[in-house]
């Protein structure tokens, strides 16, 4: 059985029925450069539950990013509201907010994002001295989570000395190591080819599987989206669809709980 | 100042103006042609105004460094011009009795008495003169004049000038010389005074608190003269700077019981007070067939101390410059840096202006202007800044030389302006326009990508070349340092060899890591072995300032590359010491790895540091072990504690009949009174080839002196074990002599001096155990009297001063000279108890009428070391300019790693990194950076300074030297630098910590 019957069978009422850990509510997020104003988010709203792996996917511009960017805490919002785990993010302030992303949040990145300077164990302990575990945990904990992506063996690598796929699996173990409840990823497979994105995502869907943990996941590319749970599509910085799967094998998705029939 | 490294400065200046002219017509043509390159060469110079500032602050560190060094030796060159002028005014030459010492040389610190007894002449002499030259067109002005130390006693105010000169002339004569002025009135003439009236100049009248009707005593030749003060008076040539008493001639002769005699004839030559002197020569040729006949002769005396005042100042901007030598390479490379890493900032805009068919020369160009553009502007602020900087020296040596009553006349000349600009701007454009060239050669694919340079292969042709061309100049410096027993040459010569063997150890295939850690340990060991390591097979090598430049450079290099090519292994000490604090642990990791990976930035910026405080380091240690080493009583004082000299014209025959006698004073308070007579005669080594008879001082050590003094000796001739028995010697046998260290030929040559003496002994060194013991001559030039003296015995760098000469017993010169050898200096070692200022008041009181000033010798130590330090101080300050070089390049580098870096910044922010904490991280890089330099620098230094302290302690002269850093300074100077260091970084870090993660995020 493959992990994406498994999903079928079982997860996708799991989390669906699982409390909420995200919330938008109307998000309204403008770009201001000065000569131009782009509205980047117009009153998004969105609830995504525990658990779940979901794809936004969209046309370039769409406002996916910056979607995922004000949900996570990266970015402010102009309007709205946001909250994670119940907490306004608004009433959060930048180090509590920094804090909290330390503690419960993992970023996947498509550029890997990694520090050259540091070998890919010291990448992926860095969350976790930050989150204040000693070093030798952090050190055996780091190990353990590129155990997991079958880099145990490059750990004293330098990203330099890493391959595209190699690297992202570095993230998604930096993205990890700290057990968050949620895993953001900016087009994780963007970056790589189609065997190496296969790969990943291999990894991603077994991890959430696995592990339980919340994964949105922004893509421009339909096969990753495919493998997820639940895909927002946004255009224009509105969600114009929002779907969830219900038969996999059969290739069915039905609109997620809420949102407008496609 | 008038030359720099014995370098006319108009050569200089010439030199370089046309050099610039060709640099500056070049790079215009260059411009003209290619106004494309131009815009786009100087399109960053306003975008980035911050940068900018950062740019023309590195690159004006070089010249800062060469106009500070220019203007304090211009002040010192015009702190004694002054003073000759105030001194000598119009007058040029001075006629005296043939071989007698005019009685106006200079010493630096103003016309001192010489030490001769001077011969009074015929004043009809005077008249043969004034007809052979006096309507010549060379001169305008000749008159008699005596000039005499008197002692003075302002009656009306009860002050007491034991030492004024009493200047006397025929006020017909002294047209040519300059006006005598009344102070706050018109001019006067010594023709208007009457008799038992005197003009004071207004130094004297300080000193006397005296003012126009006081009543004075003048004390000469054992009488006293009651003299009026008409009017306080100021007038430059009354061959003195300081107190003086203006008389006219006639009246002059009758109060020193010279009728019909003068002591010299002054001549003013055509021109003003300073152009005339150009004339010296021919005047003085002029005079010589005349002079001769009657056993007269003249002295150029103001060409002779504007010669000094050059000679100072040309002493004083090499010495600022050799030491900020260290400061000028720290300069150099970090412009170097900061155009590398412009460049890095550049790249893919020119990896893509390659790849579109822009041409290497064009991006040569491109930098090339903007570069001549931050130099143009660096130069002017440097040139200016750097007189700033003398500005502030001299004001502090200024206070400093207030202790030997010499007054500082800031100076600075146009032209030492122009070649400091001109000089620090073709310097930075040498640099900028090699690092042009370095940076056109990129890889255009990885340019494009942003991608490292691939690395040159380690087995090209370029490295065995390097490697093999390292080790020849290296054999071949090493052969020539050998042969001529040079040491910088030889120790460069097996660093060059060293050096050589990096290409060549990569090209066998070793590690990078290996192929630098194992020179690099090899070039620092070999510079800092103890300096008598090897002495079993090498040579006795000479040594000068340039093997301290060497060593600092050598051991930097090795240092900074042992260091960098191991920087894994310093990170995983610094996280096991440090990384225990949990909250410390992950900013301390990024910290660090940046600077550790990025080895070419970190190596530069470490290096600066390093090498600018390495210099400090062992120059403030051995600064202060020389200062402690000097600032010995006994080695200064010889077992005495005062020192009191009287006037030629009156001195004390007995002195200790003469306390004895003495109503205010208790011979009781004196435990040994000793004597010395001075005379100012001419020595030559016998055997000596080539060597002319030279003037130096003879001194007469009476047997009390030779009994009791503690003086030690540098050298002592073979069969002598200890200085007792040397003195001893010298007691028992008048045909002994000792002499100062000054003469003698040293292996090694640290000093900067001026007007050192031409008496030199030939065929031993100072550094030598012993010496046979050596024969020289003596001449006594106006009456031929010659003798031989044996010298056995070679004084301790330490002596004083007033022992400079050649010293032998009070009985050799009595038999010689009889009168002449009076004893005009006295030593007084006092009972326990006594109180020494006291007694020097009670001295200079009761000897009054003998002019006799007493000095506490341990009070005259204290003002010279004193000055010492203060100088020290200035150096210290000057040399840790170069600090700034380090700080400038923590500035670019972490503007540079902001934008490098703001992605990453943007990862450590949603990865949890605080603002606080991306802030703490860019402080704690530039700390990490800015203390490994300090650190690495401190301990280099600190190394070598042991080492020589060590040698100068084997060596006799310098025995008692003791290793003694002077923590409280270079904390003070290193704890300013790193601060200066934070600041720098603090606008870098708090604008990255201020970086939004998800704009972070986004920028590619």
């Amino acid at each position: 059985m493959t992990v994406e019957q498994e999903r079928m069978d079982d997860a996708t009422p799991e989390s669906a029925d699982a409390p909420p850990i995200i919330q938008a509510l109307d998000v309204v997020k403008t770009y201001d450069t000065g000569k131009v104003k782009v509205e980047a988010l117009r009153g998004v709203s969105i609830t995504i539950h525990q658990g779940e792996m979901v794809a936004i996917m969209g046309p370039s511009g769409c406002g996916k990013t910056t979607l995922l960017n004000c949900l996570s805490g990266l970015d402010v919002i102009d309007s709205g509201r946001v909250s994670v785990d119940g907490v306004d993010l608004s009433t959060m302030s930048d180090n509590d907010k920094t804090e909290y992303r330390a503690q419960r949040m993992g970023f996947v990145f498509q550029f890997y994002n990694l520090l050259p300077v540091l070998s890919a164990v010291e990448n992926v302990e860095l969350p976790l001295l930050v989150s204040g575990v000693s070093a030798r945990e952090a050190r055996q904990r780091a190990l353990q989570a590129l155990d997991q992506v079958h880099l145990r063996d490059w750990a004293e690598h330098t990203p330099a000395e890493l391959s595209g796929g190699e690297r992202q699996r570095v993230t998604i173990a930096r993205a990890l190591v700290n057990s968050p409840a949620i895993v953001w990823g900016d087009e994780p497979t963007g970056d790589l080819d189609s065997t190496n994105a296969g790969e990943i995502m291999d990894l991603l869907c077994d991890l959430n599987e696995r592990q339980r943990q919340t994964f949105v996941l922004v893509t421009h590319a339909l096969e990753v989206a495919e493998r997820t749970g639940r895909i927002i599509r946004m255009q224009d910085g509105q969600i114009i669809s929002d779907n969830r799967i219900i038969n996999r094998e059969a290739g069915i998705w039905g609109p997620a709980e809420g949102a407008e029939p496609e | 100042m008038d030359s720099l490294f014995g370098i006319p400065m108009d050569t200089l200046m010439v030199v370089f103006l046309v050099a610039f002219a060709i640099v500056m017509s070049v790079v215009t043509a260059l411009a003209l042609r290619n106004r494309v390159l131009l815009k786009l060469g100087l399109r960053s110079i306003p975008r980035r105004r911050g940068r900018t500032v950062i740019i023309v602050l590195g690159l004006m560190l070089g010249t800062i460094i060469i106009a500070a060094a220019f203007g304090t030796g211009d002040t010192m060159t015009n702190t004694i011009r002054s003073s000759v002028l105030t001194s000598l005014g119009n007058i040029d030459e001075v006629i005296s009795i043939r071989g007698t010492d005019t009685g106006t040389d200079f010493d630096g610190h103003g016309f001192i008495e010489g030490p001769e007894d001077i011969a009074y002449f015929d004043e009809a002499l005077f008249g043969v003169v004034d007809e052979a030259i006096g309507d010549s067109e060379l001169v305008d002005g000749i008159a008699p004049v005596i000039s005499e130390p008197v002692a003075v006693q302002d009656t009306t105010s009860r002050q007491n000038e034991p030492r004024a000169t009493l200047f006397a002339s025929d006020p017909a004569r002294l047209a040519g010389f300059g006006e005598i002025k009344e102070v706050g009135g018109g001019t006067v003439s010594l023709a208007d005074l009457g008799p038992g009236e005197v003009y004071l100049n207004d130094e004297a009248a300080d000193e006397l608190n005296a003012s126009a009707g006081d009543e004075l005593l003048v004390f000469a030749g054992g009488q006293s003269v009651p003299l009026q003060v008409k009017a306080v008076v100021k007038y430059r040539g009354s061959l003195t700077e300081e107190s003086a008493l203006l008389l006219s001639l006639d009246a002059a002769q009758r109060l020193l019981d010279k009728e019909g005699l003068i002591k010299h004839i002054v001549v003013s030559n055509r021109g003003g007070a300073l152009s005339g002197a150009k004339h010296s020569d021919e005047v003085i040729e002029a005079l010589e067939p005349t002079l001769t006949p009657l056993n007269l002769e003249a002295d150029p005396t103001k060409v002779d101390a504007l010669d000094f005042a050059n000679e100072l100042g040309n002493v004083f901007t090499s010495f600022f410059v050799i030491f900020g030598t260290f400061s000028i390479v720290a300069g150099i490379m970090l412009i170097f840096l900061i155009f590398v890493m412009l460049a890095a900032e550049r790249k893919p805009e020119m990896g893509m202006a390659r790849a579109v068919g822009t041409k290497r020369r064009h991006l040569i160009q491109m930098f090339l202007f903007e570069g001549v553009v931050y130099d143009l502007v660096a130069a002017a602020i440097g040139a200016l800044l750097g007189l700033a900087v003398a500005y502030g020296m001299v004001l502090i040596m200024a206070k400093a030389f207030t202790n030997f009553g010499v007054d500082i006349e800031q100076d600075f000349r146009l032209r030492s302006l122009i070649v400091a600009y001109t000089l620090g701007m073709l310097l930075t454009f040498i640099v900028v326009t090699v690092s042009a060239w370095r940076v056109s050669l990129l890889n255009i694919v990885s340019a494009i990508r942003d991608l490292p340079d691939p690395v040159l292969r380690k087995g090209g042709r370029l490295t065995l070349i390097l490697g093999v061309l390292g080790l020849l100049i290296g054999v071949l410096l090493t052969f020539i340092g050998l042969s001529a027993e040079v040491m910088t040459f030889f120790m460069l010569g097996i660093s060059f060899v060293i050096l050589g063997l990096v290409p060549l150890l990569r090209r066998l295939g070793l590690p990078d890591r290996a192929a630098y850690t194992l020179p690099g340990i090899a070039l620092v060991v070999w510079w800092l072995l103890p300096f008598d390591t090897f002495d079993f097979i090498l040579p006795d090598f000479s040594q000068d300032i340039s093997i301290f430049i060497t060593s600092g450079i050598m051991v930097v290099i090795g240092a900074t590359w042992t260091v960098m090519y191991n920087s894994d292994l310093l990170l995983r000490a610094i996280m096991a010491v440090f990384g225990r604090v949990r909250a410390l642990a992950p900013v301390l990791k990024t910290a660090v790895a940046y600077p550790l990976t990025n080895r070419f930035r970190t190596g530069m910026t470490v290096a600066m540091f390093s090498l600018v405080v390495f210099t400090l380091v062992v120059m403030a240690t051995l600064t202060n072990a020389f200062s402690q080493l000097f600032n010995d009583e006994e080695a200064f004082g010889g077992g005495f504690d005062i020192r009191a000299t009287t006037v030629r014209i009156n001195p004390i025959g007995d002195i200790d009949a003469a306390i004895e006698q003495s109503t205010t004073l208790s011979a009781e308070d004196f435990q040994v009174v000793a004597s010395q007579s001075s005379l100012s005669l001419q020595a030559r080594q016998v055997g000596s080839v080539g060597k002319e008879f030279e003037t130096y001082p003879v001194r007469g050590l009476d047997d009390e002196f030779l009994a009791n003094n503690t003086y030690e000796f540098a050298l002592m001739a073979e069969g002598y074990d200890s200085p007792q028995e040397v003195w001893q010697a010298l007691a028992d046998d008048p045909g002994l002599a000792i002499v100062d260290p000054i003469p003698v030929p040293r292996r090694d040559q640290f000093g900067f001096q001026a007007g050192v003496p031409d008496f030199e002994l030939e065929g031993f060194f100072l550094e030598d155990e012993t010496f046979s013991p050596l024969e020289i001559d003596i001449e006594d030039p106006q009456t031929r009297t010659f003798f031989s003296l044996t010298i056995i015995g070679v004084l301790k760098d330490t002596f004083p001063e007033f022992m400079l000469g050649i010293s032998t017993s009070q009985r050799k010169l009595e038999a010689a000279f009889v009168d002449r050898a009076q004893p005009t200096v006295h030593f007084f070692r006092l009972a326990d108890g006594t109180d020494v200022a006291a007694t020097a008041d009670a001295l200079e009181s009761a000897f009054l009428t003998n002019g006799m000033e007493a000095d506490a010798l341990a009070e005259e130590l204290k003002d010279a070391v004193g000055t010492q330090i203060t100088f020290n101080y200035i150096l210290q300050g000057f040399m840790g300019l170069g600090l700034v070089v380090g700080v400038a390049a923590l500035g670019v580098i972490s503007a540079r790693s902001v934008v490098e870096r703001r992605q990453q910044i943007g990862v450590l922010r949603s990865i949890g990194f605080k603002r606080g904490m991306v802030q703490l991280s860019f402080l704690l890089e530039s700390s990490f950076i800015a203390l490994l330099g300090i650190g690495l620098g401190s301990i280099l230094g600190l190394i070598l300074s042991f080492n020589i302290i060590r040698d100068g302690s084997q060596q006799a002269s310098t025995e008692n030297i003791e290793f003694a850093v002077p923590w409280l300074n270079l904390t003070v100077i290193f704890l300013i630098a790193y601060g200066a260091s934070l600041l720098t970084t603090y606008l870098p870090a708090r604008q990255a910590s201020r970086v939004y993660p998800a704009e972070a995020l986004r920028y590619e």
